[in-house]
């Protein structure tokens, strides 16, 4: 009866979504989580950067599936890039939705605030350093700091899964080649953002990370033109553009005859 | 350091407003076959319910892909030129404009999202609805006609058919018109008919586009807004 089931949410959810749809041969299209790398070079306009890289994670109380989860800054600014975060953090207003001095407001239900919690303590428990956040704020609402995790490891449950909350983990990184392999260590691939005033090294970056959706100085942007979408686990399919439009379709082609073939099984004399 | 915190004003007369929302099935407001209802929390008073949602069933959700399925084989809606589809998704576009701080407002309370940020969000939604009316006029084929003197190829692109669009609970609308913006508004754009349905919780203005008053007047759409398998995941991208 239906032709087609378009689903965003969860990897888990994405794909018994595939597999209800597998007997029947329905077309899916999936946008699943992410762990978007912000790669962060120490030539790069660092007031912008720290800006955006923080709205990017905690803009809708880090509830977005493009969101720069991971930061990968060049080890030369490392420190100052996080203490410019870290101040940034700290005056990023937490609270009432309504109120329009408010960036960031509660997380969606109980179940995604506990997991949230989960994660920064089996970060903590597993030597992470947390800088700043790390826990809820106000009286029964849902509201949770905007949290920054330095000294992370790469198997470590903060730098491999989709949280889905205001933490990022940073990592650091002393080549570029370094920078993307460590942008691509990840099931997912959503988002990818870098950071660089030299228009080479971005470019050679930005093409090296596996990343559906993009951005060079910038991380939140969005355009309705250019199809969106995910590599690896982040889904299947793009939508908005011409492409998205032509997920949506099917292609007929028509052979027309305009001779008069021969006959395959000619009559005998 | 110590985060600045705003506490969420319980007194604010946007709260107190009475927010009962029916599912919107072949054209017509209805409630689910069983009568049964979901009441929608805020993340941020605790104990205050934002919205009340019919709880729709498997039933429920069968009478509206019956009714797109309907639509799609027999409804006008296929059958419009680009054009006439083109004024609906314009039209679409003008009045989430129109309707924009409401709509906000919705998925503020629903989301717990800050109201500026959902503001922002309805810009963009409208947008989506806007290229997608575009687009839709641009719906085109190839001819090859260097196969032979005998022949003549043509390729038709056409609508899919009936989409079943899940929306996630961060961006109800937004990914619900992306969703919708190919053909699947596109469901629209390109004459396919869509059933949506907001996952994990029932969302205002996902549902909102299908509305009667716009498209039911081309009788294309049908929606419920159901709870069916996403409903026990907490993460939704």
């Amino acid at each position: 009866m239906t032709d087609m089931i378009a689903f965003t949410g969860s990897q888990r959810v994405g794909r018994q979504i595939g597999a209800f749809a597998a007997p029947t041969i329905k077309r899916v299209g999936l946008e699943l989580g992410g762990k978007g790398p912000q790669v962060v070079f120490a030539d790069a306009d660092l007031d912008a950067a720290a800006d955006q890289v923080t709205s990017s994670i905690f803009g809708n109380q880090g509830q977005t599936c493009i969101a720069g989860s991971r930061l990968i800054v060049e080890k030369s600014v490392a420190k100052q890039f996080v203490d410019r975060l870290a101040r940034i953090a700290a005056r990023v207003t937490v609270g009432d939705p309504l109120n329009p001095e408010t960036n960031v407001g509660a997380l969606i239900n109980k179940t995604q605030i506990e997991k949230v919690e989960g994660y920064v303590e089996a970060g903590r428990q597993a030597g992470a350093e947390m800088v700043i956040g790390g826990g809820r704020v106000g009286n029964g609402g849902l509201f949770y700091t905007p949290t920054i995790f330095t000294g992370v490891k790469p198997d470590m449950s903060i730098v491999r899964d989709e949280i889905f909350g205001p933490v990022l983990a940073v990592q650091t990184f002393e080549t570029r080649d370094e920078a993307i392999a460590m942008a691509n260590d990840t099931i997912y691939g959503l988002s990818g953002m870098v950071w660089s005033r030299d228009i080479n090294n971005a470019l050679q970056t930005i093409r090296g990370i596996r990343a559906g959706r993009c951005w060079v100085n910038g991380t939140r942007e969005g355009l309705v033109e250019m199809p969106i979408g995910g590599y690896k686990q982040s889904g299947q399919g793009r939508e908005l553009g011409h492409k998205g439009f032509e997920e949506y379709s099917e292609y007929k082609n028509i052979y027309v005859n305009l001779g008069v073939s021969e006959p395959w099984a000619p009559a005998r004399n | 350091m110590t985060v600045r915190f705003i506490e969420p004003r319980r007194d604010d007369p946007r709260l107190g407003q009475d927010r009962r929302y029916r599912m919107v099935i072949n054209g017509r407001d209805v409630d689910a076959a069983s009568g049964k209802t979901i009441k929608r929390e805020s993340s941020v008073h605790e104990g205050l319910v934002v919205g009340e949602w019919p709880e729709a069933s498997r039933e429920d959700v069968e009478t509206a892909i019956l009714a797109a399925r309907h639509a799609f084989d027999q409804g006008p809606w296929p059958r419009m030129s680009g054009k006439e589809r083109a004024s609906y998704l314009y039209k679409i576009s003008e009045l989430i404009k129109q309707n924009a701080e409401e709509l906000a407002l919705m998925e503020s309370l629903e989301v717990g999202k800050t109201l500026a940020g959902a503001r922002g969000e309805m810009q963009h939604c409208a947008d989506l609805w806007h290229f997608a009316a575009g687009l839709v006029r641009g719906l085109e084929g190839t001819t090859h006609n260097e196969i032979g003197p005998d022949a003549l190829g043509l390729v038709l692109r056409e609508p899919i058919g009936v989409v079943g669009i899940v929306t996630p609970c961060n961006y109800p609308l937004v990914i619900g018109s992306s969703a919708c913006h190919g053909p699947s508004v596109p469901a629209a754009p390109s004459s396919s008919s869509r059933v949506s349905s907001p996952p994990a919780r029932p969302s205002a203005s996902a549902s909102w586009p299908e509305r009667p008053g716009f498209l039911t007047a081309s009788s294309m759409s049908s929606q419920a807004t159901a709870t069916p398998p996403a409903r026990s995941s907490p993460n939704i991208p």
